[in-house]
């Protein structure tokens, strides 16, 4: 029990955050409770938390993914354009994600082989991507995407349970495995806590890395599906700012943005305290700005909770403890 | 990592650098009262409809013209569309005989603040005798408005964001926007249930004078059948107001209409209302081809069409006017209308009763 309570504490401080915020809604409303609002709220962490889950991969490395709300925004245009083409819905699928992983490598290579500082690397793609979208669509969102595509994405299993959370929890058991389980995977860990080191051990650190961007972006890849699936259109202005939630997602699920720690469970449980917040201000009905205000606290107490557990766990063991 | 920190720091202090707006003797500005009144509010404002013909013929103009228009990013459709009403109503000009030409050149993209004032500024050191301006945010353009006053440049806004530098300012009537968007539904509802409103970026004046409309207009009407229950930021982002729409249908399953700032973010919540199975209406603003095309097919009931092409030819011929040596009212809103399956396949001239082309001096 205190071994698997040391090996997830940092996922227990989000469940808490989680709890705390859902008592304190459903106190206020209690409709809040109800199975309907909850599947909502679920359904609406999907996108942060595929671009989430991607994102916590990529900084586990060290580095960072400015470009995912771009190629979220040009997935989805493409994915319009050749479902309204008329693609086979499988040659459809698997063409998107291999677009979506291409633009993944594309990072990597930059930042593995070309040695661009991750943040300026992806900055410069996200420009670039972004560009790429409004030159597809001439600016115009691509509408009117056939029903058969969209229902591959956007319809429900049984009451309250669509595919778009079913993809988002399968692919999150996918990434815990690959993170874990993989040599890929202990490799990416290992460049993130140490990069020099790891490369004098013989590790393919390149290929390692351009890996890690390419599996990332198929997390944003879905979820621009999803979108498609959602919304019916591809939009080539939409995703702005979307980065920032995926990070956020991924940093009060523990993610250590200097790289080598965090894992994929912390980010789905970020991204569904997120969207519990989210859905629990617009229901109390509580003004625009304060939801700003409300936000950034929540997100800063659920970091600072990871600090007040480490602090009782130093006092418990001194030598128990491991460096935050 | 302290490499990335001094990053961050060096551009965020930038960032504060270039957005502080450096206003000069505030007071002395050719639109200083309408800035004080609230572009909205302003007690002078005319409608163009209204004025069409008291303005009389645009006066000869015998010398060569430039004027310039610096507009935002052509990303957006709207911006596009005021580009083609621009160059539409400068061929009128040109077609009778007016040695005229207009140069529109855009921002890269919507915060392009720097970007947009350096094409303003190639402008104005070219010495154009006009330039029409749509400022990405308020103070972006000042340095290159001070340029031009002291070159004694025409200055004219079109659209937003109204700047106290610019003699008048043709755009669209935002606080209007929102009661004709809260009047269509109040009465498509039978005057009685929940209505909610989905707003843009909370800083943008635009946004909050179209909520404050719909908020004043179901204030006026005085009607306790009916409920404001929501007032929610959905940032301009159509997928936030497909999850905004969402969740309030979750809450309130009897909405029975939605106000949106914009189309984008009105064909957002469409796509929840559609599916959750509510028959709910749901209204946008700008009059998108987007916008049009679902109210042709049936699916959003109605959107505020600004109409940016005319606007954007209006705005030519006010700075004309204004070139010519007439008299122009500090603020001109433009002509605007509610269009829903009664009307979407009209002209602007079925809508309006007129054509728009300027009368010009025999």
């Amino acid at each position: 029990m205190k071994k698997f309570y040391q090996k997830y504490r940092r996922e227990f401080s989000v469940v808490v955050a989680i709890i705390i915020t859902f008592a304190f809604f459903g106190i206020m409303n209690p409709a809040y409770f109800s199975v309907a609002n909850i599947s909502t709220i679920i359904t609406q962490s999907v996108t942060y938390g595929l671009m989430g889950i991607g994102m916590t991969c990529v900084i586990i490395t060290g580095g960072i993914d400015l470009s995912v709300g771009s190629v979220l925004a040009l997935v989805a245009c493409v994915a319009a354009q050749l479902a309204k083409a008329g693609l086979p819905i499988p040659v459809w699928i698997a063409l998107c994600l291999v677009i979506g992983f291409g633009l993944g490598i594309i990072n990597g290579f930059l930042i593995s082989k070309l040695h661009l500082q991750p943040f300026v690397a992806t900055m410069g793609t996200m420009s670039i991507y972004r560009g790429l979208a409004y030159v597809i669509t001439g600016g115009y969102p691509v509408l009117s995407v056939p029903k058969s595509y969209r229902n591959v994405f956007n319809s429900t299993l049984a009451p309250n349970v669509s595919v778009s959370v079913l993809i988002f929890f399968v692919f999150a058991i996918v990434m815990t495995i690959v993170m874990k389980k993989t040599r890929l995977g202990s490799h990416i860990y290992a460049i993130g806590g140490n990069e020099d080191a790891t490369r004098l051990s013989g590790v393919r650190v390149v290929f390692t890395k351009v890996m890690a961007y390419g599996i990332a972006m198929l997390g944003t890849t879905l979820a621009a599906m999803i979108l498609v699936g959602r919304l019916g259109t591809g939009d080539p202005s939409t995703g702005q700012g979307y980065e920032l939630d995926a990070i956020a997602a991924a940093a009060i699920g523990g993610t250590s943005m200097a790289g080598g720690r965090g894992n994929i469970f912390g980010t789905v449980l970020g991204a569904i305290l997120f969207s519990a917040l989210k859905c629990g201000l617009i229901t109390m009905g509580v003004d625009t700005f304060y939801q700003f205000i409300v936000t950034g606290i929540v997100i800063v107490i659920a970091a600072y909770l990871e600090i007040i557990q480490n602090y009782f766990l130093q006092k418990k063991s001194s030598k128990g403890a491991q460096k935050a | 990592m302290k490499k990335k920190l001094l990053a961050a720091l060096l551009a965020a202090s930038m960032m504060t650098a270039a957005a502080v707006p450096v206003y000069a003797s505030e007071d002395e500005l050719p639109s200083a009262d309408v800035a004080e009144q609230g572009y909205d509010f302003y007690d002078q404002a005319v409608q163009y409809n209204d004025i069409r013909e008291e303005l009389g013929a645009v006066p000869k103009l015998d010398e060569e013209i430039t004027i310039g228009f610096a507009t935002k990013t052509f990303e957006n459709e709207f911006w596009r569309m005021e580009k083609e009403g621009a160059e539409w109503g400068a061929e009128m000009f040109q077609d009778a005989g007016y040695n005229l030409t207009i140069d529109v050149r855009g921002a890269q993209t919507e915060s392009d603040e720097e970007g947009q004032l350096t094409l303003m500024m190639d402008m104005v050191n070219k010495g154009y005798n006009a330039i029409m301006i749509s400022g990405i945010s308020e103070g972006n353009l000042v340095p290159g408005c001070e340029a031009a006053m002291e070159k004694g440049i025409e200055l004219t806004t079109v659209m937003d964001a109204f700047s106290p530098y610019a003699g008048t300012t043709v755009g669209a009537w935002h606080y209007m926007a929102g009661k004709q968007g809260a009047e269509w539904i109040y009465n498509k509802i039978g005057q009685e249930g929940q209505v909610a409103c989905i707003t843009g970026l909370s800083q943008a004046t635009a946004a909050q004078a179209r909520t404050q409309g719909f908020n004043d207009f179901f204030a006026e009407q005085n009607n306790d059948k009916i409920e404001i229950v929501a007032v929610q930021n959905g940032d301009w982002d159509r997928q936030k107001a497909y999850n905004i729409t969402e969740t309030l249908l979750q809450q309130y399953p009897d909405l029975k209409g939605i106000y949106c700032n914009n189309d984008t973010m009105a064909m957002g919540s469409l796509e929840a209302i559609k599916a959750a199975g509510s028959d709910c209406v749901v209204v946008g603003t700008d009059g998108t081809s987007e916008a049009i095309a679902s109210i042709q097919e049936g699916e959003l009931d109605a959107t505020v069409d600004f109409s940016p092409k005319v606007m954007g030819a209006i705005g030519v011929e006010m700075t004309i006017r204004k070139l010519a040596g007439q008299d122009v009212p500090k603020v001109v809103y433009a002509p605007q209308c509610v269009r829903d399956s009664e009307n979407v396949d009209k002209t602007f001239e079925e809508i309006f009763g007129y054509e728009y082309a300027p009368v010009f001096e025999e």
